[in-house]
């Protein structure tokens, strides 16, 4: 089995432009689903039990059903409500909904891992809540969070080729486009596979460099011991 | 006696705290009146952290109040007899003029120790930097660490970082510091270098109120201890009276144990 070169020079073009659209999309979407993981995540840990039942209500529905179906459900029922979208406004919609749901459970967990004590200590001295997050618990939870958060970053990213089927330009629509042209699917889908690989490859090398340099900026307690290993 | 017009700086009336069925602290009274060093005692489990960690609002009284210098901490009475939840930035207000020193320290671990001091005054009372750092600097040449301004709180032995988490609390400038067990997770070796520091403060007429199993040290700098077990103040008494003589049974079976246990107060 081998790749035809002009099945390639043919395809390659119409792959590159669905990746970079995956790649745009991802992004708005992941930015998007940041910010909201964020209140998501602090809304979790409130004093308001609507608030915390809310938020992990969200995280189990989005958590609990396969994405393929949520994409399905915004495109064909929020139109019904009378919202109308088009196919990638829809899909950044969910897109941003499915990475909201897990980053917030990313960055629960990494709250979770800063010692209790060390926001007690920021509330004893009359430090606000939200000062208190952003200036003793944000900077720590860094070197639990980051490692989690690549993983589903990566995730996010594969899911979004489930978007074909609402006819978002990406790059897995992209693949059905050149498929329709000429029939090939095993060499169609290896690029494919390469395309999405590289992306995720890079985002992973990019993210454990970042964590190797948050880790080892000061001789906190994730890093190594101070004077370990001397023998 | 202290005059009837005198304010205590502290007064806790009628304070109750349950953790689910668990009723941790049942009907606490306490007056402290400004100067006083407190030193409380007692089993663990008698709900002594509790109460502590009520004064400061670091945990909601179920009932009751708490007075800091007579304003109400974290509930406000509403006429009628209810009450309800204090703003938080009253609550921070109130907070800021109490330090608390914790029995894991828990000094930020990502800032140097000279952070972990000025970060409060700068964040929180509004100091510029060159202020804080000089009394950062000061605080820190009085508990003998000021080589360590640069050093991270996991380059310290456990006594160390107590130290400077009392500093922490002093810098900003306290009417009252609590003090939560503070030499329990010490090695014993240790104890004494925190003790001293504490036994400067009060010389310099802190009040004080000591959460503690130290009765050497309870004994020798407490204006008056108070005995809790199962939730309630059972005794109070100076320390001479106390340590001689504890008039509740329970206190007087605690002071045997601690005594087999650790050798005389």
């Amino acid at each position: 089995m081998d790749i035809e070169l002009s099945m390639v020079t043919y395809a390659m073009p119409i792959l590159l432009k669905g990746m970079a659209n995956t790649i745009l999309f991802c992004s708005v979407s992941m930015v998007i689903g940041f910010v909201l993981a964020v209140g998501i995540a602090l809304a979790r840990f409130s004093r308001h039990a609507v608030l915390r039942r809310s938020a992990q209500w969200f995280v189990e529905l989005i958590r609990n059903t396969p994405f393929l179906v949520q994409a399905f459900l915004v495109f064909f029922a929020l139109p019904k409500l009378g919202v109308r979208f088009n196919a990638t406004t829809a899909g950044i919609l969910v897109l941003s909904l499915y990475a909201a749901a897990y980053f917030t459970e990313s960055i629960r967990g990494a709250i979770l891992s800063v010692p209790k004590g060390q926001m007690e200590a920021a509330r004893a001295v009359g430090m606000p809540y939200f000062r208190a997050m952003r200036r003793i618990v944000f900077p720590q939870m860094l070197g639990y969070l980051l490692p989690s958060l690549t993983n589903q970053v990566i995730g996010v990213i594969k899911e979004s080729a489930a978007l074909s089927v609402i006819s978002v330009p990406e790059a897995a629509m992209a693949a059905q486009v050149v498929l329709g042209v000429s029939f090939n699917p095993v060499d169609t889908y290896i690029m494919v596979a390469l395309l999405y690989w590289l992306v995720t490859a890079t985002i992973a090398a990019v993210m454990l460099r970042v964590e190797r340099r948050v880790l080892t900026r000061r001789p906190g307690k994730s890093a190594a011991p101070v004077g370990a290993s001397a023998a | 006696m202290p005059s009837p017009e005198r304010q205590p700086i502290i007064k806790v009336k009628n304070l109750h705290k349950r953790f689910g069925p668990l009723h941790v602290l049942k009907g606490i009274d306490l007056s402290v009146q400004t100067g006083e060093k407190i030193c409380i005692v007692g089993p663990s489990g008698s709900g002594k952290s509790t109460l502590l960690r009520c004064i400061n609002f670091l945990e909601e009284p179920d009932e009751g109040m708490v007075w800091l210098d007579g304003a109400p901490m974290g509930f406000i009475e509403v006429p009628g007899g209810g009450r309800r939840r204090a703003t938080e930035s009253e609550i921070n207000r109130l907070r800021a003029s109490v330090g608390m020193v914790f029995q894991s320290f828990n000094l930020w671990g990502h800032m140097t120790v000279l952070r972990n001091i000025i970060e409060a005054p700068i964040n929180v009372r509004g100091l510029d930097r060159r202020t804080a750092e000089a009394q950062a600097c000061r605080l820190l040449e009085r508990i003998g660490l000021i080589e360590k301004r640069d050093a991270y709180p996991s380059q310290l032995s456990g006594g160390q970082q107590q130290r400077v988490a009392i500093a922490r609390a002093l810098a900003m400038d306290p009417k009252i510091m609590l003090f939560d067990e503070p030499t329990s997770s010490l090695d014993p070796e240790l104890v004494g270098e925190v003790l001293e520091v504490m036994r400067s403060l009060a010389r310099d007429g802190m009040t004080m109120l000591v959460v503690t199993h130290e009765m050497g040290f309870a004994s020798e700098v407490a204006d008056r201890v108070v005995f809790m077990d199962h939730g309630a103040i059972l005794e109070e008494a100076a320390p001479a009276a106390f340590f001689r003589a504890p008039q509740n049974e329970r206190a007087a079976q605690f002071l045997a144990k601690v005594i087999r246990q650790r050798g005389a107060v």
